[in-house]
């Protein structure tokens, strides 16, 4: 055998065995309008989006570690697991696409499988160690927990929990209250209106572009990384804002003081505006910036 | 019967809740397998650990509830629904416990007068406020040498990335506790310096009690 023809027999096996290795799966279930649908994969990706139709189809393929799909409950909570086969320690990639009763609670749980959701309108929980979590269209309560991962969201409901360790949070629309914490992860808040909640990271940057609005407190906190705050010129708000050894520049109210005479930090406290919502901005290290837009 | 399989069959087999067939091949499991009844005596000493707990300094329900929600809910929200080994799930609940009672403790020991119902997020931040006092610190400390005992019991079921994303971030954190610490003893009662303590101290409670509940990678 000439070895142009062993080297294309190779060269075909090795494309060829990917496509053996995996097993398409499809699965249809009733579940009603507000049920719930657990998701479990551990690599790969799951992508989730809501329909009107009252039921959940899976489909997708299974990685070769993967016994089956294993899909149990009832019309009120179905449950999806990717099973791997005894043994299996760490696996290729399982992808799977479910559609879901719009209204429905949705929790997915993986390890670096990437998450997408979308069109989505009820509860959604969603954790994942280093995969990347996106979240598109409006839930009606939104909880994303990763580690290395990044989170986006393209618009945030009223209610939002959104915490990392060392993935980028980014939020293109905030919708209402929002937590969102990484330790050295940025956080950004790029538009929308953020009414009161908590940003906070330790060494990460936080940019906060959104609006301010409602009458809940906003306290943004980080300890090394920067926070910058975008405002509209014209914004009513209550301003508190401190650094114990950074610098503090605004573009709005008067300088900022020396905090005392012995520490090196600066404060800067006033009423924006006709006043509004109380905006808490605190660093140990870094530096904070008010600015207009 | 695989050691994995043992190993997320151990906390059900430790509450009788095993079949008779699947629990007698467990025991076969471990009467052969050091391993597997290392991992079951691990489990069973942060039982007793947690078991220890000095639960009889929680607070009556009426008195802040947002403390304990606001500590606790994650890790018991994450149990019910979790898909992970059951044992794992059990931990992160262990953390949390600890964590809470912890939390709790420092608070109590701290307070020296009845305050109002307040949000969870104030409580928290009051919460944290107590454990930056003299008198809270040793609970924090507590608390935390607890949650680095469960992560060290479940270590091999994470991966190495993610054990140095978690290492990483508690270095950090460690040194940011110990530069606002140093700044405080220059600054005694600097309340700005106070509360960023508090935070810090309860930002890498928080992320311990996380990494003990991650669901298992290997």
């Amino acid at each position: 055998m000439s070895k142009t023809l062993l080297a294309l027999i190779t060269a075909t096996a090795a494309l060829v065995v990917p496509a053996w290795a995996q097993s398409p799966v499809h699965e249809t279930r009733s579940l009603a309008p507000d049920g719930t649908v657990a998701i479990e994969n551990l690599d790969g990706s799951v992508q989730v989006t809501g329909w009107s139709q009252g039921e959940v189809e899976v489909t997708g393929t299974l990685s070769k570690e993967a016994e089956r799909l294993e899909v149990t409950g009832d019309v009120h909570r179905l449950k999806i697991r990717v099973v791997l086969k005894p043994g299996t320690r760490m696996t290729t990639d399982s992808d799977l696409e479910v559609h879901v009763p719009a209204a429905c609670r949705v929790e997915v749980e993986c390890v670096s499988a990437s998450i997408a959701v979308a069109e989505l309108r009820g509860q959604v929980e969603l954790e994942s160690v280093s995969g990347d979590v996106s979240v598109t269209g409006t839930p009606g309560e939104l909880e994303v927990e990763a580690v290395s991962g990044t989170i986006t969201v393209e618009a945030a409901p009223n209610k939002a929990s959104l915490e990392s360790v060392s993935g980028d949070i980014e939020v293109a629309r905030a919708g209402g209250s929002l937590e969102a914490s990484s330790v050295s992860g940025a956080v950004r808040i790029l538009g929308g209106t953020l009414e009161g909640g908590e940003v906070s990271t330790t060494s990460g940057e936080i940019r906060l572009e959104a609006d301010l609005g409602g009458r809940d407190s906003l306290s943004v906190e980080s300890m090394s990384g920067g926070v910058v705050l975008v405002v509209p010129a014209g914004v009513n708000a209550e301003f508190e804002l401190s650094t114990f050894s950074g610098s503090i520049s605004s573009q709005l109210g008067p300088k900022p003081e020396r905090s005392s005479d012995f520490a090196p930090g600066e404060e800067l406290s006033f009423s924006a505006g006709s006043g509004g919502p109380h905006v808490d901005v605190s660093s140990f290290s870094g530096s904070v910036q008010l600015l207009t837009r | 019967m695989s050691c994995e399989h043992v190993r997320s069959r151990l906390d059900d087999h430790l509450d009788g809740k095993l079949g008779s067939r699947e629990s007698e091949e467990v025991r076969r499991h471990l009467a052969e397998c050091s391993g597997c009844r290392a991992e079951l005596a691990a489990l069973e000493e942060l039982r007793r650990r947690v078991e220890g707990l000095p639960v009889a300094l929680a607070p009556s329900r009426d008195l802040w509830p947002g403390i304990a929600a606001r500590l606790a809910r994650p890790a018991a929200a994450s149990a019910a629904r979790s898909p992970w080994p059951a044992w794992s799930r059990w931990l992160g609940a262990a953390a949390a416990a600890v964590v809470c009672a912890a939390v709790i403790t420092g608070y109590l020991l701290s307070r020296t007068e009845s305050k109002p119902v307040q949000t969870a997020t104030q409580a928290g931040r009051d919460v944290g406020a107590a454990f930056a006092s003299a008198s809270g610190e040793p609970h924090y400390r507590q608390a935390r040498e607890q949650l680095l005992a469960a992560l060290a019991v479940r270590r091999d079921s994470l991966s190495p990335q993610t054990l140095a994303v978690v290492s990483d971030s508690l270095r950090l954190l460690d040194d940011t506790i110990v530069r606002i610490s140093g700044a405080l003893e220059k600054h005694p009662g600097d309340s700005h310096l106070d509360r960023l303590l508090a935070s810090a101290y309860r930002q890498e409670l928080e992320l311990l009690q996380r990494a003990t509940r991650l669901p298992r990678e290997s």
